[in-house]
């Protein structure tokens, strides 16, 4: 008798275990089945008719799959209209990674920078400003794989020289040196904006403190959408500096990773 | 003559005047009532301070190490005159100190001092003569001395309760909720006259925040009982405590000094009193957890909540105040600043606190204001939501909450853009907004999509740019090298062309040509032999081969090989039938000796 009570508890858990599988296995495959266009598409239904929870759920799903400028600013749209800057802010600046020239992106970007409740108090300077949009014509991409290219073609073009003799592949890889010196120097401006460091706030409002706990002292106080470094990494708090050199520790999920390593 | 009398006469008011101010601006001095004195006895030092119009001041006693200070006390008096119009106030105070010395000896109590109006002042240093044997006159001798108008100290103070003299600390309850208030109490009861009377020590209220709700300026008696008897009783002082912690919190102990007057109608005398009340505890229990609000920033009594805003625009980023304002009973001094969720777009700064207190029937009420400057960074309508704070009710033993309604405003030129107005084009501006979501899917490079193995791609060309360059290195250099150095270029071709030559005679022994296959055999070693060493091979003799190739260390056995090879070829092409080897085995043997070259 005891043998089948055991038998049949085995028999329910194995069913119930079933039905549970089954279930988030079709969950899981409904979204998985659809492709990240569709994902997207879905996104903007629900984007169109208020319901911005589900379109950054549903954007989600479809940036885990596939990266794309379009897909990363929408989802920034969301986040705005959840109130959420600094995750817009996040969503924005990645985009304009992808897309630099759209002038979309950078329009929205500005406007949610506007609405942080911190100021920046950096000086707009339009020849620094004239310089990084002389770097930035190509995307970053672009500007990495086309260094590469260039690098290859130089050297393969000075080869030639070496074993023709011809001046004329002397002249190509000069051409060609001077190319890569632009596209590697906008790759790296590049990989300064795409650094790892950069982090946002996304919480309304945080407290810095002296010390990675929350027994430490407390140093200031920021906001949601403030762009920062984060200059050291601990399990839970990570040690950020702050526009104008003060820094602080926070816990780790009160900032978000603007760009993966 | 009446001319210089004139002068004179006004020399000598002014003179006079000036004496005058001089002798009449203070009067400091010190004296004991006895030079010599008994070792632990008390007597009396009294400190004067005379002068004209100089207020109140309190002279800075010096260090007395020498001497027990058992209490102090002071009096005063004030003689207001006109003279010419002009009023004067003659003060007169005396700081009575009284002393008892600690040891055997000539004594000295230094001088005390005074700062007035910029001068300080000092008494002369007194020397007391300390006995071990009393001093003390005897009580008739000391009765007799007591004048009607004299209040001369007792050798000790009375202790609480002497003389018919308590003081006593009462509450109103004795267990609270912390930051409920406590209402402490303290009577002075007497049955004698008290003639003078000074606060000793002030009661300490620790863990507490503290409001006074009455301290008396003069003793109002009245008739009430204490221990059975009747007796006159004045409140001395009244204060609100309200704990800020639980536990045990202790109210500390009151004392009073002065004098009673005691004795009959006519022979009247003072003696020194001193009462304490008894120290109070408090039990304070803590607030509960359960149910406590979100928003709970202390307050513990029955609050009400209001907000308001300054204004309800905002033009170019001018702040906006947003004053939260509590009002009611309780502990209103211990309410935090309310949490304010975050506005996009509005910059909350830190508030500015005001607090107002008043005592309504026994219990403090008033009303702490909160102003936070409201900063707008953008154009729009601003939706400031609803503030919830939470009190906690000591009479039901709950929380409750108060909610303000929501507050709006609009801000203008807070980018420094075009207002939110009619333009002169008369476009009405009503609002910005981000931009709208995008339609579709723009097209995406496989080099920019990170799930894309072509992400990378940019990382191989650098390895691969550096390979072809270190080829093109060494290849350019080979070629230089055949362009400059001939022997180099003959040995480096020596193999290739040997190979050939080797390949032409193996194909003139196919065809059954035995004479031409042994001289190709001949000319494509003798030929790799000078290609190899860079030596002029084609008239040169055996002997002359040998002699060479000796120079240059190599084995004599290859080149006797060598030579037989080079001797077997002759004999083939020129005396056929002379030949000890097949020509397959001749072919073999200049492969074995090309090898070993």
């Amino acid at each position: 008798m005891r043998r089948k009570v055991v038998q049949w508890s085995s028999g329910l858990v194995v069913k119930w275990l079933g039905i549970l599988t089954f279930a988030a296995c079709s969950l899981q495959f409904a979204v998985a089945s659809a492709s990240p266009a569709d994902l997207f598409s879905r996104g903007n239904a629900a984007y169109e008719v208020g319901n911005y929870q589900q379109a950054v759920t549903l954007y989600d799903s479809a940036a885990a799959r596939m990266t794309s400028a379009e897909l990363l600013y929408n989802r920034g749209d969301a986040h705005f209209k959840l109130g959420e800057i600094g995750r817009a802010i996040a969503d924005y600046n990645r985009a304009y990674v992808l897309k630099p020239h759209d002038k979309d992106i950078g329009y929205n970007l500005a406007f949610a920078r506007q609405y942080r409740p911190d100021k920046s108090l950096t000086i707009d300077n339009p020849l620094m400003r004239m310089f990084t949009a002389l770097l930035c014509v190509p995307d970053a991409a672009s500007a990495r794989v086309l260094a590469g290219l260039l690098f290859f073609l130089a050297l393969a073009a000075l080869a030639l020289l070496l074993i023709r003799g011809q001046r004329l592949f002397g002249w190509i890889a000069i051409g060609l040196g001077v190319v890569f010196l632009y596209c590697f120097i906008s790759a790296i401006s590049w990989g300064e904006v795409t650094n790892p460091a950069h982090a946002v706030v996304v919480q309304p409002e945080l407290t810095l403190r002296s010390g990675p706990g929350p027994d430490y002292k407390e140093i200031a106080v920021v906001h949601d959408g403030l762009e920062v470094m984060v200059r050291e990494r601990r399990p839970d708090y990570v040690l950020i500096q702050i526009p104008g050199g003060d820094g602080g520790w926070v816990e780790s999920n009160s900032v978000e990773q603007i760009f993966a390593r | 003559m009446s001319r210089w009398f004139s002068v004179g006469s006004v020399l000598l008011v002014l003179s006079v005047l000036l004496s005058a101010t001089v002798a009449a601006e203070l009067n400091f001095s010190a004296e004991a009532d006895r030079t010599t004195v008994g070792l632990g006895e008390q007597f009396q030092l009294t400190v004067t301070v005379e002068g004209t119009n100089i207020g109140a001041p309190r002279p800075e006693v010096p260090a007395l190490d020498d001497f027990d200070q058992l209490g102090s006390t002071s009096s005063q008096s004030t003689n207001i005159s006109f003279v010419n119009g002009r009023m004067s106030q003659q003060n007169s105070i005396s700081f009575i100190y009284f002393l008892s010395p600690k040891r055997v000896g000539s004594l000295t109590i230094p001088p005390f001092k005074l700062s007035l109006k910029g001068t300080t002042y000092q008494t002369q240093p007194i020397s007391i003569t300390v006995t071990k044997e009393s001093q003390a006159p005897p009580p008739g001798q000391q009765q007799q001395q007591q004048s009607p108008f004299g209040f001369p100290g007792s050798p000790e103070p009375s202790s609480s309760g002497r003389g018919g003299v308590h003081l006593t600390a009462s509450t109103d309850r004795t267990t609270v909720y912390q930051g409920e208030q406590v209402t402490v109490t303290f009577v002075l009861y007497t049955q004698a006259q008290i003639g003078d009377l000074g606060v000793k020590a002030m009661p300490g209220f620790t863990g507490t925040w503290t409001e006074p709700l009455f301290d008396a300026k003069e003793l109002n008696w009245r008739t009430a009982t204490y221990n059975g008897q009747r007796y006159n009783a004045a409140t001395l002082k009244q204060v609100a405590l309200f704990p800020t912690q639980s536990g045990e919190v202790k109210v500390d102990k009151m004392t009073v000094s002065g004098q009673v007057v005691v004795g009959g109608f006519i022979f009247q005398s003072a003696e020194p009193f001193e009462a304490s009340s008894d120290p109070i505890t408090i039990n304070v229990k803590p607030l509960p957890e359960a149910g406590k609000p979100q928003g709970f920033s202390g307050g513990v009594g029955d609050f009400k909540v209001a907000a308001s805003l300054s204004g309800d625009s905002s033009v170019g980023g001018e702040p906006i105040t947003l004053a939260v304002k509590v009002t009611g009973t309780g502990n209103i001094g211990l309410v935090g600043e309310p949490q304010l969720a975050a506005i996009p777009g509005v910059k909350v700064l830190s508030p500015e606190t005001k607090q107002n207190t008043s005592t309504q029937d026994g219990r403090i009420a008033g009303e702490r204001i909160f102003n936070y400057p409201l900063i707008p960074t953008a154009d729009g309508k601003f939706v400031i939501p609803e503030i919830e704070m939470g009190f906690f009710n000591p009479k039901t033993g709950s929380y409750y909450t108060q909610t303000t309604p929501r507050l709006e405003f609009v801000a203008t030129g807070a980018t420094g853009k075009t207002p939110l107005a009619e333009t002169e084009t008369g476009v009405k501006t009503l609002g910005t907004d981000i931009l709208h979501i995008k339609p579709g899917l723009g097209p995406v490079s496989p080099i920019a999509n990170r799930h894309s193995p072509l992400a990378n791609l940019g990382w191989f060309f650098y390895p691969a740019g550096i390979v072809v360059f270190g080829v093109g290195v060494m290849m350019g250099r080979h070629r230089r090298r055949l362009e400059q150095d001939r022997g180099y270029a003959r040995r480096s071709r020596s193999s290739r062309l040997v190979k050939k030559g080797l390949a032409e005679a193996t194909r003139l022994l196919a065809q059954g040509n035995e004479r031409e296959f042994h001289a190709a055999l001949n000319r494509a070693v003798v030929r790799y032999v000078g290609d190899r060493f860079n030596l002029e091979t084609s008239g040169m003799t055996g002997d002359q081969i040998q002699a060479e190739l000796s120079s240059r260390n190599i084995n004599a056995d290859t080149v006797s090989s060598l030579l037989d090879l080079i001797a077997s070829c002759d004999a083939a092409r020129f005396s056929p039938g002379m030949t000890r080897c097949t020509p397959q085995e001749t072919l073999e043997k200049a492969r074995t000796v090309l090898e070993r070259l």
